[in-house]
């Protein structure tokens, strides 16, 4: 069985099986850099920026690398269907060959399983990669407070202090054990073999070909149930119900709640695509508009798992730039470390867009795949192929703008209550227009990037769309 | 003597080592219906996409009403074909996602009629092939006959002179396809429109006013049926 898969993994070609292998061991790096921010002492003996030494904070940078990883799995999701049709073609060829149905499945998930399980496995390098790079300093022992705390200018307890202090986020004094290594390796490399199986539990495979399982009801909202319990677990918490003393619960519930209302935003793709595409259908007399949209109202879960990465990241967006906007203008002074530490979180949610980007892109890729002969068969009557390449970002847009406006609203809000619940200052109508300018500055900015990533991911396809399109391509069934 | 509105002179194809077409040359008249037959593989599908200038070919001619066809450049190509051209293939060709109306009205939307005239354009056509009760179904949702009269109603609806149609029965039953062969030739005679039917089955070619052979590439036999 593991040979014959093996076989079909040669013959289906290394560029799925490397991007499988790529997401899982990146995915497998971020779980091992987040444990090892854990393992940290409280008075740490290496320098290393304030946001991973400060026994306060520390919990929740490592947090917010754990939830890197979402993105990379929903990167992961989708590569997973890349090939599809040859997949189905080839499933129903072994059918017709005499395999049996659990065959069929166990042969799929070790094709699926084995680059995963390679791409685990080199993660522990990956993350030596990053801490080589992103490494502490190591300090003599003993020397007092051995963070970089670039809040004092010059820091007098500070042993070593490098300007590029910055970016030293990865401990280096402190490794997982090899069985914690092991088991996230076992970890990631079974989320990704999941993963596997669960994008083809749709599918029928029969002798005579493959078949999806009776259309799939509309996707229901059932992400806002997660955003409200989430809100509602961050409210608690804003409104003291912890007392003083109480920090780690308190932080704790913190993080569950912003988790909740990630995987609530991230849960909502498919629904946000199925509405926008269904009003857009309704309305539109735009021929690529119509495609795009009928596109989505017909299989709107793999768009909009695509493009759900978005929300999150405007989430990240708006409540830093409220957060920025606060620090920045109210409190009179510009704080080095705040500083930095913003510019790490718009270095992280960039990457987060271009991995998004990536997504949409290997979404697009197999979309025109599947659809080559409509297509091919659409430009032979006349259609321009520039109106299908519109067809292609208008179905990203429509299904990316919605949530990337929604995250920002809701982490704006968010972060705004939080500043107004907390705050008993009394700036001035410059400072509130000023900081008002400068969140309406980065709404804008965040927009204008999620539009810039997608048009790259569909630029990336565009030779992807001539192929489809090619009149070979109506002789094909 | 019949006007010739599309010609071709000499025309020749290659894919890769295989010649698909060895110096073709035809005419087709103003309201006539052409049948195209041969064997598998004789390069029938490549003549109509070098006709409806899908294709290029590498030598030779194809001239539409006197214009050469195969110079144009791509977008003007696609234009002419969305104007002046149907096309019906054997099957898949309408957009799965839209309802049999969108797919319908999808040509006139991108001529840049607005949405109601278009609508109404491609409800007149559905009634008129006898499928204007489905057309708000999805096109997987239609029988096979169902799905070609359709298919149909988008090549007329923008009123082509030449419409090509690629085995357009070889996915129905005989009655199903002598149903659909009456549908189109009755539409495209009374528009005067002229029609390309490539087709390996004898009993659609004998619907035609002239059947040309083609056998690896060239034409065998070419003659007037009665």
């Amino acid at each position: 069985m593991i040979r014959l898969a093996w076989t079909f993994l040669r013959c289906s070609g290394w560029r799925r099986a490397a991007l499988l292998a790529g997401t899982t061991a990146l995915a497998t790096a971020l779980v091992l850099v987040a444990l090892t921010m854990l393992l940290l002492p409280s008075v740490p003996v290496e320098a290393l920026f304030s946001l991973v030494a400060e026994p306060g904070l520390r919990w929740g940078t490592a947090f917010a690398t754990g939830l890197l990883v979402l993105p990379l799995l929903l990167m992961l999701n989708q590569v997973v269907r890349l090939g599809t049709a040859t997949r189905e073609r080839r499933l129903a060829a072994l059918r017709l060959a005499g395999a049996t149905p659990a065959e069929v499945r166990q042969i799929g998930a070790i094709e699926v399983g084995l680059p995963c399980t390679v791409g685990a496995a080199a993660g522990p390098l990956v993350f030596a990669l990053l801490r080589t790079l992103f490494g502490g300093h190591r300090v003599i022992t003993g020397e007092g407070m051995h963070t970089v705390d670039l809040t004092v200018m010059p820091p007098s307890n500070i042993v070593t202090y490098g300007s590029y202090a910055s970016l030293q986020l990865i401990p280096t004094s402190v490794t997982p054990a090899w069985w914690a290594i092991l088991a996230v390796v076992a970890l990631v490399a079974a989320a990704g073999v999941v993963t596997g199986s669960l994008a083809s539990r749709h599918l029928i495979a029969s002798p005579l070909g493959v078949s999806r399982r009776v259309r799939r009801p509309a996707p229901r909202p059932w992400g806002l149930l997660l955003v409200a319990a989430g809100l509602g677990a961050m409210a608690f918490v804003m409104s003291g119900a912890f007392g003083l003393g109480v920090a780690r619960p308190a932080a704790a519930v913190l993080m569950a709640g912003i988790l909740l209302v990630v995987l609530g935003f991230l849960s909502l793709g498919p629904w946000v695509a199925f509405r926008f595409g269904q009003r857009a259908v309704r309305r539109t007399s735009d021929p690529a508009t119509l495609i795009a949209a009928g596109h989505l109202v017909s299989d709107p879960r793999p768009a909009g798992r695509a493009a759900a990465a978005v929300g999150a990241i405007g989430i990240g967006s708006g409540v830093a730039a409220v957060m920025e906007a606060g620090l920045f203008f109210y409190s009179g002074f510009i704080n080095p470390f705040f500083v930095i530490s913003f510019a790490l979180i718009g270095a992280a949610l960039v990457l987060v867009l271009l991995v998004t980007a990536s997504t949409l892109a290997v979404h697009a890729a197999e979309s025109l795949v599947d659809r080559r002969r409509v297509l091919a068969a659409l430009v032979a009557a006349g259609t321009p192929v520039s109106v299908l390449r519109d067809a292609l970002r208008r179905e990203a847009m429509l299904t990316a703008m919605p949530l990337s406006l929604g995250g920002l609203l809701i982490g704006a809000v968010v972060a705004g209550a939080v500043g107004l619940g907390s705050s008993n200052s009394t700036e001035g109508a410059t400072a509130n227009l000023a900081g008002l300018l400068f969140v309406c500055g980065q709404v804008a900015l965040t927009i204008g990037l999620t539009w810039a990533a997608i048009h790259l991911a569909i630029g990336v396809v565009a030779p992807r769309l001539l192929k489809a399109t090619a009149p070979a391509n109506l002789r094909t069934e | 003597m019949s006007e010739v509105i599309l010609s071709t002179r000499a025309v020749e194809k290659s894919f890769g080592r295989t010649q698909a077409l060895r110096g073709v040359s035809l005419e087709l008249t103003r309201g006539e219906v052409l049948a195209v037959t041969g064997p598998s593989g004789s390069g029938k599908s490549t003549l109509l996409h070098c006709l409806s200038g899908i294709l290029r070919p590498e030598a030779g001619e194809v001239r539409y009403n006197g214009q050469r066809l195969d110079d144009l450049a791509e977008a003007p190509r696609t234009r002419l074909r969305r104007r002046e051209f149907g096309i019906v293939l054997q099957f898949g060709q309408l957009v799965p996602e839209l309802t049999v109306e969108q797919n319908v009205a999808l040509p006139l939307l991108l001529e840049g009629h607005d949405r109601s005239a278009a609508r109404t354009a491609a409800r007149a056509w559905l009634d008129r092939l006898d499928v204007g009760h489905l057309a708000i179904a999805l096109p997987g949702e239609l029988s096979g006959g169902e799905a070609q009269r359709a298919a149909l109603a988008r090549a007329l609806v923008t009123g082509p002179q030449v419409v090509f149609a690629d085995e357009p029965t070889g996915a129905l039953d005989t009655v199903g396809g002598e149903a659909l062969l009456d549908v189109l030739l009755s539409t495209t005679r009374e528009r005067g429109a002229s029609v390309v039917l490539v087709t390996h089955d004898n009993r659609v070619a004998a619907h035609a006013d002239r059947e040309v052979v083609l056998v690896d590439g060239a034409f065998s036999a070419a003659g007037v049926l009665a």
